[in-house]
């Protein structure tokens, strides 16, 4: 058996599409991450709410898709939605797909987020005279996305890992730019390394940055 | 109505048909997530406590290895396993792990990141005075661990263990880009062979849905009753 030798030409060669890659998959996740928080935040409202026709629908969307596999949902979306006169490109597929599968997390996490908030915040807000609408918007949505705002870093986070996913409906982020690198070079411990720790170094940097962002962002007491 | 009905028995006629390709998918899925859970709680259960207790090295080299498994996604440890990890065991024995096997260490590489930062959270939320309680009354080391803080801590731990068991079963689809046969794979050549691929798809989402919160709600079974006292 001849021994490994290692190249790490091939990676250099192809850095830009490795790179691209990486900024494809952090793309794909702030989209989803937009669409997940209006599914979200909608579907926390509602499952808040008095009325039974609101609570009932949400409550299935939730539990429906916070338990299914991220995988399944996307081949649906990219293989069996075309059939029935639904088109959508790679790209669009996985965002959609990440989106609603985020909305169902972030709902959760919204409507926790709701709950703490104590009664007598909304109350005061209706005594000073603001309709409904108005509490619901300048008064309890702050408080609510302060208290959700860890909760929501770390589905950020899960989520441009989960963009890795979109590898198999071959869109060219990350891991499906190191995949084809791998196979075509057969580098594959330099091509893997390389995505391993672009991963982790990426995945680091967001921590940090949120952490920052949930620093200057915390009710001051 | 008579449309839905007709398409509706097509389609359980199908399932019969592929019934023996989607049963041997459903063991393969069960056979990978049950060992990647048991292999994942064994080696999370053992880095945690090495976070806890170990000494200044091996604390830190078993959060190193914990930060950089929660970083990598579970797609890519998956393929870094099948292509990276394989090679390096080709060259050291000459031996070829399977796709199957290679699915299970990289899944259990995944759980057992996840075990042992729970692991370590429940053992260090405990109060100290805890375990300066049992020193008081002259238990040793051991009998302290075993007697004061593991029951505690596993009450804290097994609500969240068993999620982490929900997702490593969501994490068996992707075993199917490694080329496994599991579940999803029998569901997708079962469409394609029957060419009915919706209500297919459909099919794989329930099937997946109650065996995940089947686990969900399990774990809130065990939460309550733990949660009684």
């Amino acid at each position: 058996m001849e021994s490994y030798h290692f190249n790490w030409n091939v990676i250099w060669r192809d850095w830009d599409a490795l790179l691209g890659g990486l900024a494809l998959g952090l793309e794909v996740a702030v989209y989803s991450l937009a669409i997940g928080m209006i599914i979200g935040q909608s579907c926390a409202f509602m499952m808040t709410a008095k009325s039974r026709l609101l609570r009932v629908p949400s409550r299935v969307y939730v539990t429906f898709l916070r338990n299914q596999p991220p995988l399944l949902l996307l081949f649906f979306a990219y293989f069996v939605l075309p059939r029935m006169g639904i088109r959508l490109g790679r790209e669009e597929s996985v965002i959609l797909t990440l989106g609603l599968y985020a909305g169902a997390q972030l709902a959760e996490v919204f409507r926790g987020a709701l709950v703490n908030i104590p009664r007598g915040i909304a109350e005061a807000g209706k005594s000073i005279g603001l309709t409904t609408f108005r509490v619901n918007l300048l008064v309890i949505l702050p408080i609510m996305f302060r208290n959700a705002l860890p909760a929501l870093g770390n589905t950020f986070i899960s989520l441009f890992k989960d963009t890795s996913l979109a590898a198999g409906i071959a869109l060219a982020e990350l891991t499906w730019q190191t995949r084809r690198i791998s196979t075509e070079t057969f580098a594959v411990m330099e091509s893997w390394i390389t995505a391993c720790v672009l991963y982790v170094v990426t995945c680091t940097a967001i921590s940090y940055a949120l952490s920052y962002l949930e620093n200057k962002l915390r009710i001051p007491r | 109505m008579t449309e839905l009905l007709s398409s509706l028995t097509e389609f359980l006629v199908a399932v019969r048909g592929a019934q023996p390709l989607l049963l041997s998918g459903l063991v393969k899925t069960a056979e990978a997530a049950i060992l990647a859970i048991l292999l994942g709680t064994a080696f999370g259960l053992i880095f945690g406590l090495m976070l806890v207790y170990g000494g200044k090295i091996l604390r830190l080299a078993v959060k190193i290895y914990v930060d950089v498994a929660r970083g990598i996604p579970g797609l890519v440890k998956i393929f870094t396993v099948y292509y990276l990890v394989n090679q390096l065991v080709i060259e050291a024995t000459g031996y070829r792990m399977s796709a199957m096997l290679c699915g299970i260490i990289a899944l259990a590489i995944h759980a057992s990141a996840q075990i042992a930062e729970m692991t370590r959270g429940a053992i260090q939320a405990l109060p100290r005075g805890q375990s300066e309680a049992g020193k008081a009354i002259g238990l040793t080391f051991g009998q302290i661990q075993f007697n004061v803080i593991f029951p505690q801590a596993i009450r804290q731990i097994l609500p969240t263990w068993v999620t982490s068991a929900g997702e490593v079963v969501k994490g068996t689809t992707l075993l199917s880009l490694i080329s496994v046969p599991e579940f999803f794979v029998a569901i997708k050549e079962a469409a394609a062979r029957e060419y009915i691929f919706f209500s297919f798809y459909l099919f794989a989402m329930l099937v997946y849905f109650v065996i995940i919160y089947g686990i969900e709600l399990f774990g809130r079974h065990l939460e309550a009753r733990f949660n009684k006292y």
